[in-house]
């Protein structure tokens, strides 16, 4: 998102008078695109849901802390990256055993019609996705399905590049072998 | 210039990509969107009635409530050390007084924990979370670094633990 967007939409947000205008321009704005990659991580919409409405009542909450030293967008999508991790971890600690029972019901989920309609092959590659660690997930859906650049997503998981670029290789390879295609 | 891995991950990438697409195929419910900035602000403002009426009352009071509990909570020691040996630890009046559930949801006893879990070194109450549940502390901690300038407020472990442990529990540490 530009520069100038954020600036104005921080203006608005900065003004009591304008500040609940503001915040619905940010919810508009950045929703669709913070829904995508929650709905990705946790599958289920109403999972999703729930994410991204804490996410942006988190934001409403610490807009007077946020300081303008990263963008709008990093900042937001930086709470719902962690907010899905916490809802994947506290999955697997409340119901599930392992990551491989929180993957094994995610896999599941995908062959529902109410949380996945997607054809034969693209349910066979959300499958091998899912197979990958949360985290690689993570960077792979980043990448992959909201094509970010590395420095974005750098930004926002406060890894480096170079990390980056070799947990999507690494995951890249993986899903080729998941799914058997050279 | 591209290094030999970058091309093989492009390489990589475009075939997974000809062969499965990068469609999105999560159904949304009609009219989400539409509403969920709606949504969202309603949750803002329940939350914030839940938080204002709370504040209103013993929050609000906390400035002189703490001195005036902690008087009371001297005085009640006092007595207690009056009537009992002296080699009687602080721990045990804690376990004898506040038995498991029976402190939750009542004003008094809301006090009485601030009173505690005010006077808690910090790393015992950072402990107590661990404990009970460290994804939430997990998830604190990420919100706050990702929050710039974002520390762990005392006072958001001290409303955790509050809503989310008994008193019984948290001497246990």
């Amino acid at each position: 998102m530009p520069k100038e967007d954020d600036k104005r939409l921080l203006n608005l947000l900065a003004q009591e008078k304008t500040k609940n205008y503001g915040f619905e321009l940010l919810v508009k704005t950045y929703q669709e695109r913070i829904y995508s990659i929650v709905r990705r991580m946790v599958i289920r919409h109403e999972d999703a849901n729930d994410i991204v409405q804490d996410v942006f009542v988190k934001v409403w909450q610490n807009l007077d802390n946020f300081r303008q030293e990263s963008s709008l967008y990093t900042w937001i999508y930086r709470i719902a990256v962690n907010e899905s991790l916490r809802h994947l971890k506290s999955r697997k600690v409340k119901i599930f055993s392992s990551d491989v029972d929180v993957q094994k019901h995610l896999e599941q989920l995908i062959d529902n019609p109410l949380h996945f309609n997607g054809d034969q092959l693209e349910a066979k590659l959300q499958k091998a996705i899912l197979k990958l660690p949360p985290k690689q997930r993570l960077v792979f859906n980043m990448k992959y399905y909201e094509d970010l650049t590395y420095e974005q997503m750098s930004a926002i998981l406060g890894t480096s590049v170079g990390a980056l670029k070799a947990s999507y290789h690494l995951a890249i390879k993986k899903l080729e072998h998941y799914l058997d295609i050279y | 210039m591209k290094t030999k891995k970058e091309i093989d991950r492009e390489i990589s990438e475009k075939r997974l990509e000809s062969r499965f697409g990068k469609k999105n195929s999560f159904p949304v419910p009609e009219g989400y969107f539409a509403d969920l900035p709606q949504n969202i602000i309603q949750k803002i403002k329940s939350e914030q009635t839940f938080t204002l009426s709370f504040d209103h009352s013993p929050r609000t009071q906390r400035r002189w409530l703490i001195p005036a509990i902690t008087i009371a909570v001297a005085a009640f020691i006092g007595a207690f050390f009056l009537f009992k040996p002296l080699t009687t630890q602080v721990n045990s009046i804690d376990k004898q007084v506040v038995s498991k559930g029976d402190i939750q949801n009542d004003a008094s006893d809301y006090y009485y924990i601030s009173h505690i879990l005010y006077n808690l070194p910090y790393d015992h109450l950072l402990n107590a979370i661990n404990k009970e549940d460290d994804t939430y502390l997990d998830s604190v901690i990420y919100s706050r670094s990702l929050i710039p300038d974002g520390t762990l407020k005392e006072e958001e472990v001290i409303d955790y633990l509050y809503y989310h442990m008994s008193i019984y529990d948290i001497t246990q540490f």
